[in-house]
């Protein structure tokens, strides 16, 4: 069973196609790096993909349910875009925020003793057990990133769904950060992973989809790179931009909340 | 200054004022601390402004039609409720508390208020006790109000905390993990309007919302973590009361006023102790 399939999906904000005829689907244990162009629908197709937009047609499944009716929260790790940058004050702790990938476990009970056990562990697998009584606010981009990740763990979520999580990051961190994603691929965790930062996607990811509006491209990083679908996913939104101004502004930046 | 607070509680309207004022300084953090920290400090006075309609339909009912059942309390706490989901189903259809609509419903709550008092005509006095804020005229009836709302909304409030709280600090994933946010979201504003009301007797219109916001911002700034961040509000806010309203007594000043300014010199002494810190 595909942890995400998205079967000729369609959709639109406006009157403006976002995405069309979308058909993609995610497998146990694969690490998808989803790369297009500013404004090329990545944020949404993860959006539907997540329940979080329904499709305008076709249909959107996660773990084999229809993705708006999917109840358990807990199987998935977000990190929206933005998440991690840091520029809301809110004087939440690292273990206020890990502990919040117990909250789908606990619903409106008290939280245990597994649960305290289970925040420990994702923070010590991320590297940020030290860090545990610190405001996030406090820490850095790479620190906060890890964070988030160790949220994810802590729900012992099977997916991990991380749209442009290293934006604002120092090269350091991200290439460790990388690494961690990495290890936790090795360990069976499905991700998905949105990136401008097209070298990244192919040296960890183990597939790629270059999307534009529609598939480009699906398939593996070493075939991803010998093909023209960038040029042609980048260069179609070079072709928008000198014909038609009006359709440039960038979706993603719409729906981010 | 003990004696002056002996003296002032053999006043049994002090004894109320006080009491309204320290359960009113429990209720508004407690709702406050959800709403700062997500761009919706705002919300507070769109609704009593709203809530502002209310009491004058309530005065309007009771006074010109005759329907003495109606009062102004009732009315305000519906019409500032129905608000509340208003400005939340049109938060939920454009994906942002939209500053404009918010103003928009602001200002129309209050100039709705204004046309129909107009239309009552001659009770200037009940009606600048809503706007300004009044200690004198609190009843018993009015704390044991209180007193019933401050238990029901800690009570929600400990109940829902982590839904609470994760849909404050990240609402697109708290989506994700699929807990009850829009039902959360419906009850918060609607806690919101009941708090409102509750408090617009004592703190009047224009500042009411000052306690949802003020305190939690001072908070935000000395807290360690979230949890501490929602009880030191409530000590801010009760020590904003305690101070305002003795001050209002011993100089014989507005209690609204001196409570907030109370509050906002708090605020500053935080951000103050904050910087120093750093």
């Amino acid at each position: 069973m595909s942890v995400v399939d998205l079967h000729n999906v369609d959709f639109a904000y406006t009157d403006v196609p976002v995405l069309e005829d979308v058909s993609l689907s995610i497998e146990p244990g694969e690490f998808l790096g989803l790369v297009g162009p500013n404004g090329s629908g990545k944020s949404t197709l993860l959006r539907i993909a997540l329940g979080l937009e329904t499709p305008d047609a076709g249909s959107a499944t996660l773990f084999g349910e229809p993705a708006g009716e999917f109840d358990d929260g807990h199987r998935i790790g977000y990190v929206a875009q933005g998440a991690t940058s840091g520029d809301r004050r809110i004087p939440v702790t690292v273990r206020e925020v890990v502990t919040m990938g117990r909250f789908p476990h606990a619903g409106y009970g008290r939280l245990g003793d597994d649960d305290r056990a289970a925040v420990e562990d994702a923070m010590a697998t991320t590297g940020v057990a030290d860090l545990a009584d610190r405001k996030l606010e406090e820490l850095s981009g790479g620190q906060r990133q890890r964070v988030f990740i160790a949220r994810a763990l802590a729900c012992e979520a099977d997916l991990l769904a991380l749209d442009e999580p290293t934006v604002g990051v120092d090269a350091e961190s991200r290439d460790a950060f990388y690494d961690l994603l990495g290890e936790l691929n090795d360990d069976g965790m499905t991700i998905v992973l949105i990136e401008h930062d097209i070298g990244t996607v192919t040296e960890y990811a183990t597939t790629v989809a270059c999307i534009n509006c529609c598939v480009h491209y699906h398939g593996d990083p070493e075939g991803f790179a010998e093909s023209d679908a960038l040029a042609d996913a980048y260069g179609a939104s070079q072709r928008m931009l000198e014909h038609d101004p009006g359709h440039t502004h960038s979706h993603d930046e719409e729906v981010s909340r | 200054m003990i004696g002056t607070v002996v003296e002032m509680l053999q006043f049994s309207f002090m004894q109320r004022a006080l009491l309204a004022g320290l359960f009113v300084a429990i209720l508004a953090p407690l709702v406050g601390s959800f709403l700062v920290y997500r761009r919706m400090a705002f919300i507070g006075d769109t609704l009593a402004h709203v809530a502002f309609a209310g009491v004058a339909i309530g005065v309007y009912v009771q006074e010109v039609l005759g329907w003495s059942g109606v009062t102004p309390f009732l009315s305000a706490l519906v019409v500032a409720a129905l608000a509340a989901l208003l400005i939340q189903f049109l938060s939920d259809r454009t994906g942002a508390y939209n500053d404009v609509s918010m103003a928009i419903v602001l200002s129309g709550g209050f100039a709705l208020g204004t046309v129909v008092i107009s239309l009552t005509g001659g009770i200037a006095v009940s009606i600048s006790q809503y706007i300004f804020g009044s200690i004198a005229t609190v009843s018993w009836q009015h704390v044991r109000i209180m007193a019933l709302l401050t238990v029901l909304v800690a009570g929600v409030v400990a109940v829902s905390y982590k839904h609470l709280l994760y849909i404050t600090f990240d609402e697109s994933a708290a989506r994700v993990a699929r807990l009850d946010v829009d039902l959360q979201n419906s009850l918060l504003v609607v806690l919101t309007a009941l708090v409102i009301v509750a408090a617009m007797q004592i703190m009047g219109v224009i500042l009411v919302a000052a306690m949802l916001v003020v305190p939690v911002a001072a908070a935000g700034q000395i807290a360690p973590s979230f949890k501490a961040s929602v009880i030191i509000a409530i000590v801010l806010a009760e020590l904003s009361v305690f101070s305002g309203v003795t001050l209002s007594y011993t100089h014989d000043v507005a209690a609204s006023g001196a409570i907030v300014l109370v509050a906002i010199g708090l605020y500053a002494a935080a951000a103050a102790a904050d910087r120093y810190a750093a």
